[in-house]
């Protein structure tokens, strides 16, 4: 059942679906859920990550320090999609505060892949991503900071997808990174991507960073014939079926009537370090209200001292306080000019790099990661994990829209995504692109 | 690149618990970082946000959010609609 | 010798509806944490909106003091861990403020003036407020956002004088410009003092030490006197190095000291950034000049005052100082009466009844409105002057109008002609003799018949009549 399908239900046939779906949560091993809640609105229902405030439900982030703290209000992006004909239903587990890239380190313990269940499901939004890809729900809300909603949809086989940075209202959105954070659609096919984003996006007055534009709703036209730049560089720091997969997809493009050319960029290097000094930097600042006074889980102290620090030494995993720290590091007195100011003057140079290559092309191809899932275990290392979001990260920096889309599988069958990005604002070109190729591809699961 | 890991648990008012590998951790990562050294960025601006204009602003005018009652009673220690803490010697 | 350098740092909380990063309503003394929202309580996934007229005020400020008002600033996060500060940043503005470059003039006693700088006038939010127990403290948020200007002096200032001056300055334009309501004692306006001194001809500054938590000009000026001493006598036993640090000390309104706050080893790094969730504060030319609408300001008031009503610099100052009593005195004027008799019955007469009474211009029994009527009787000669301030005391207590008061009072004024002649005439002929010695040389005796007539008539005979008339009748 497509989202376009369960939209067209009765209300009865909507609620038998959320009925359905709570049996198979509920049967299911692979964690991608924390809990069915369910927000008491009719309409279809859409899986939301545990990061995005629904009135009256647990919000924890999957963190220990939010335990017991329960939103007294919905995001935006919650309202919207009442409005849509939608309902909130079912918190989907995540990496603790979007921090990771395998959901890992939730305090809700790890969610499976479900194309193979030693595999991780990506993240930060693993558990929407295997809920859409193992069929546990019609589609699913992520929040993607460094590709937290386009990796975990390339690893489960589903479609992800990012909006313009300004597009969909982060009120509401548990910040990680306020300049880069956006929520989005995790869904079965491009068309449902293309209606639930329609659905949450557009202008909100109570985020001041919400871009106010003219809207115009998604009319996908997968005939549309546009110029997609290949990123040839990105090509070799892919595994062997990876590129296979890229190079399919990029001879099926040329098939169907799509010029394709060929650029450069400057280096993934770049962009991890500009990311990991920028993200870490935001969020040791948005992190520092989680100290058990107003709300969450409190550790008492004899003084406010030790109140301050028992409450945050045992509410933080360890990713989340090495990237507090990090964070403070590059702010602090002495370092701010060479760390963070630096990245933010490297994050103009990557804005403009995409902008010279958008100055020829509609679209540009790049991989999602450099393999596909791998398996629990397999990376240890905070430095490798991070170089793991090599391709995804700059389109955050740059405030792009990207998607991600499954375009073949590797020799295990894993599913292998390839991503669209497109200029500011200009969705439209990356549902259409991507209709396009899913199309030809016909990938099936 | 010396981590002073203490000074930076005092910054972020936490503790981590194996201190030298969270320090070796942190001290490979920043020098990973260090490439962008290798970019002239001299005459550049920084870009704090993608997004162009101002700031937008609202009208003076009050609301009533409905929210201070379900969060003074979910609080972890609230008494009398205040929030409470341990005694803070000024 | 010693010079004595000051620089002041003022908080003023400004007068919105609504906090400067929610719409909360701000408050005073209101039920607490009532008035707050997922914003000021800093909940997950809340995010600020910045308050236009919090800015407007800004920007009035920066007309009202001649600076420069930038048309782009930034806001930043100033990071620091304090139960009052629920996001454990606050939303401020540091390299680039809205307002810099301004600059204000204190007037001394004796008629001269000297030029304050301004450095820099930013937009920031307040804290919530702390209140301590014996064994826990509470924190209510209902102030926490509200927004403040703050306002930074350049070290101009030589003397406790001079800073006490311009304070008094600065709150005078605040409310005039009503953009706050500046009470030290409700904690709208805040004052920090930063002082150091230097050998005389020393260029270099001295170690600078700030002084907080004094809420009077009183309280103000005794700290910095008590600091001063303290540092020059640091200086002068050999301890400066040791006893001068540069730090925050509390001033202790009972012991009339200041003293350093307990357990700040090292200043904090604030580690500021800009804020993520707000874009720069721009504000175009147009925004700039309609802000520049402000009210006369007490300099431009006292000067046509000066100009225009030849009114003495003094009493314009004194006039000006308080916005309420220039309001007050613009009321009695335009009630037709003269600048002179104004300033007097104003500044003298009814002044020294609202001391004696502990009151201020605002608890005045009497009113503009009575104030002018009082004075338009004895311009036109219904009363004389003891009647003026026999009307002026009675009516402190009571609520009668001002042409019922004379009548109940008796103090219309005797001016007619024929009735004066009667009276003087009654008053000769029972002092023939008198008569005689003042026609024979004895001048002074005048005053006598004066006085005479002056007490036959209750002293409801208009003087100047009497005098007139006398004279004609004595020769």
């Amino acid at each position: 059942m497509t989202l376009k399908e369960a939209l067209n239900l009765s209300p009865e046939e909507q609620q038998s679906l959320k009925s359905e779906l709570k049996a198979k949560i509920e049967a299911s091993d692979l964690n991608a859920y924390i809990d069915s809640s369910d927000d008491g609105c009719g309409g279809v229902p859409i899986a939301i990550k545990d990061n995005i405030s629904v009135k009256d439900w647990d919000v924890n982030c999957a963190s220990n320090i939010l335990k017991g703290y329960k939103s007294p209000y919905s995001a935006t992006v919650i309202e919207n999609l009442h409005r849509g004909g939608m309902s909130a239903f079912g918190r989907t587990n995540m990496d603790e505060f979007a921090m990771g890239s395998t959901t890992e380190t939730s305090v809700f313990g790890k969610t499976l892949n479900p194309h193979d269940k030693n595999c991780v499901p990506g993240g930060s939004s693993g558990g929407s991503a295997a809920a859409v890809g193992g069929g546990l729900a019609v589609a699913a809300l992520g929040s993607d900071t460094g590709g937290s909603i386009r990796q975990p949809a390339a690893f489960c086989g589903c479609v992800g997808m990012k909006p313009t940075y300004g597009r969909v209202s982060r009120y509401g959105l548990v910040a990680f990174s306020s300049s880069l954070d956006q929520i989005g659609p995790i869904t079965q096919n491009v068309e449902d991507a293309a209606i639930l984003y329609d659905a949450i996006a557009g202008h909100d007055s109570h985020d001041s960073t919400s871009a106010n534009i003219e809207y115009k709703p998604t009319v996908i036209d997968s005939d549309r014939k546009m110029t997609v730049a290949v990123i040839e560089n990105y090509l070799e720091e892919v595994d062997a079926p990876t590129r296979k997969a890229m190079e399919e997809s990029i001879e099926a493009l040329k098939s169907a009537g799509h010029t394709v050319v060929y650029k450069k960029m400057m280096g993934t290097k770049y962009d991890i370090s500009t990311y990991y000094i920028v993200a870490p930097a935001e969020a040791s600042a948005n992190l520092s209200r989680f100290d058990g006074i107003r709300y969450g889980n409190r550790i008492e102290g004899d003084n406010l001292e030790e109140l301050y620090l028992k409450t945050r030494t045992e509410g933080f995993g360890d990713e989340v306080k090495r990237r507090i720290m990090l964070g403070n590091f590059v702010l602090s007195s002495g370092y701010y000019d060479a760390y963070y100011i630096k990245a933010q003057k490297v994050r103009h140079l990557i804005k403009n790099e995409y902008e010279q290559i958008f100055n020829e092309a509609d679209l540009i191809l790049s991989p999602v990661t450099p393999s596909a899932a791998f398996e629990f275990g397999t990376i240890n290392d905070p430095l490798e994990m991070y170089k793991s979001d090599m391709f995804t990260l700059s389109i955050n920096l740059a405030g792009l829209p990207a998607i991600s889309l499954p375009v073949g599988k590797d020799d295990r069958g894993m599913p292998i995504g390839a991503q669209f990005i497109a200029k500011h604002f200009d969705e439209q070109s990356l549902f259409d692109g991507a209709s396009s190729l899913e199309k030809i591809i016909n990938y099936k699961g | 690149m010396e981590i002073d890991i203490e000074k930076l648990e005092k910054l972020s008012n936490l503790k981590v618990q194996n201190k030298e590998e969270i320090a070796h951790q942190l001290q490979d990562i920043l020098e990973y970082v260090e490439n962008l050294g290798e970019l002239d960025t001299d005459a550049i601006e920084s870009t704090f946000s993608t997004l162009e204009g101002g700031t937008p602003v609202r009208e003076d005018v009050p609301v009533h959010s409905g929210v201070a009652q379900d969060v003074l009673k979910q609080a972890p220690n609230a008494q009398d609609d205040y929030f409470i803490v341990p005694n803070i010697i000024e | 010798m010693f010079e004595i350098v000051i620089g002041l740092e003022v908080h003023a909380q400004l007068n919105t509806k609504t906090k400067i990063f929610c719409s909360c309503p701000t408050s005073f003394n209101e039920h607490q944490n009532s008035n707050t929202c997922p914003t000021c309580l800093a909940l997950p996934g809340a995010l600020p909106v910045l308050n236009k007229e919090a800015v407007n005020k800004a920007m009035m400020f920066g007309h009202a003091v001649n600076a420069t008002i930038n048309e782009k600033s930034i806001f930043n996060r100033k990071n620091y861990f304090y139960p009052d500060n629920p996001k454990a940043y606050q939303i401020s503005q540091f390299d680039v403020a809205i307002v810099e470059d301004g600059e204000l003039m204190i007037d001394f006693e004796d008629g001269s003036s000297k030029r304050v700088g301004i450095t820099r006038a930013h937009l920031e939010e307040d804290a919530g407020k702390n209140t301590h127990e014996a064994n826990h403290s509470k924190v209510d948020l209902n102030r926490c956002g509200t927004p403040l200007l703050e306002i930074v002096s350049e070290p101009d200032m030589r003397s406790a004088e001079e800073a006490v001056l311009y304070l008094k300055k600065l709150h005078s334009i605040v409310r005039y410009l009503d953009i706050s309501d500046a009470n030290m004692q409700e904690g709208s306006f805040r004052c920090d003092v930063n002082i150091s001194i230097r050998p005389e001809g020393q260029e270099e500054f001295g170690t600078r030490v700030e002084v907080k938590n004094m809420n009077s000009f009183k309280f103000i000026n005794q700290a910095i006197n008590y600091e001063v001493n303290r540092q020059i006598e640091a200086y002068e036993d050999g301890v400066y190095e040791q006893e001068v640090v540069q730090e925050t000390r509390l001033f202790n309104t009972d012991t009339g000291e200041t003293r350093s706050m307990r357990g700040k080893e090292e200043s904090a790094d604030y580690r500021y950034f800009p804020d993520p969730d707000l874009l720069p504060l721009i504000v175009t030319k147009a925004d700039i000049e309609k802000a520049g609408n402000i009210p006369e300001l007490p300099d431009e008031k006292k000067q046509r005052y000066i100009d225009e009503l030849g009114i003495r610099a003094y009493d314009a100052t004194v006039i000006c100082a308080d916005k309420a009593v220039a309001n007050y005195f613009d009321e009695v004027l335009e009630c037709g009466v003269s600048a002179k008799n104004a300033v007097n019955y104003l500044t003298n007469e009814l002044n020294g009844l609202l001391n004696k009474e502990g009151l201020t211009i605002h608890e005045s029994p009497i009113d503009a409105q009575k104030l002018g009527a009082i004075i338009k009787n004895l311009e036109d000669d219904t009363i004389n002057g003891k009647g003026a301030k026999k009307l002026l005391e009675f009516l402190m207590g009571e609520q009668t109008e001002v042409d019922a008061a004379i009548e109940k009072l008796g103090l219309k004024q005797v001016s007619d002609d024929g009735a004066i002649l009667a009276i003087i005439d009654e008053v000769l002929s029972n002092n023939e003799d008198k008569v005689e010695e003042y026609k024979g040389g004895k001048e002074k005796l005048f005053g006598f018949f004066v006085g005479q007539v002056m007490k036959a008539s209750r002293g409801s005979a208009n003087p100047a009549k009497v005098n007139e008339l006398l004279r004609e009748k004595l020769g």
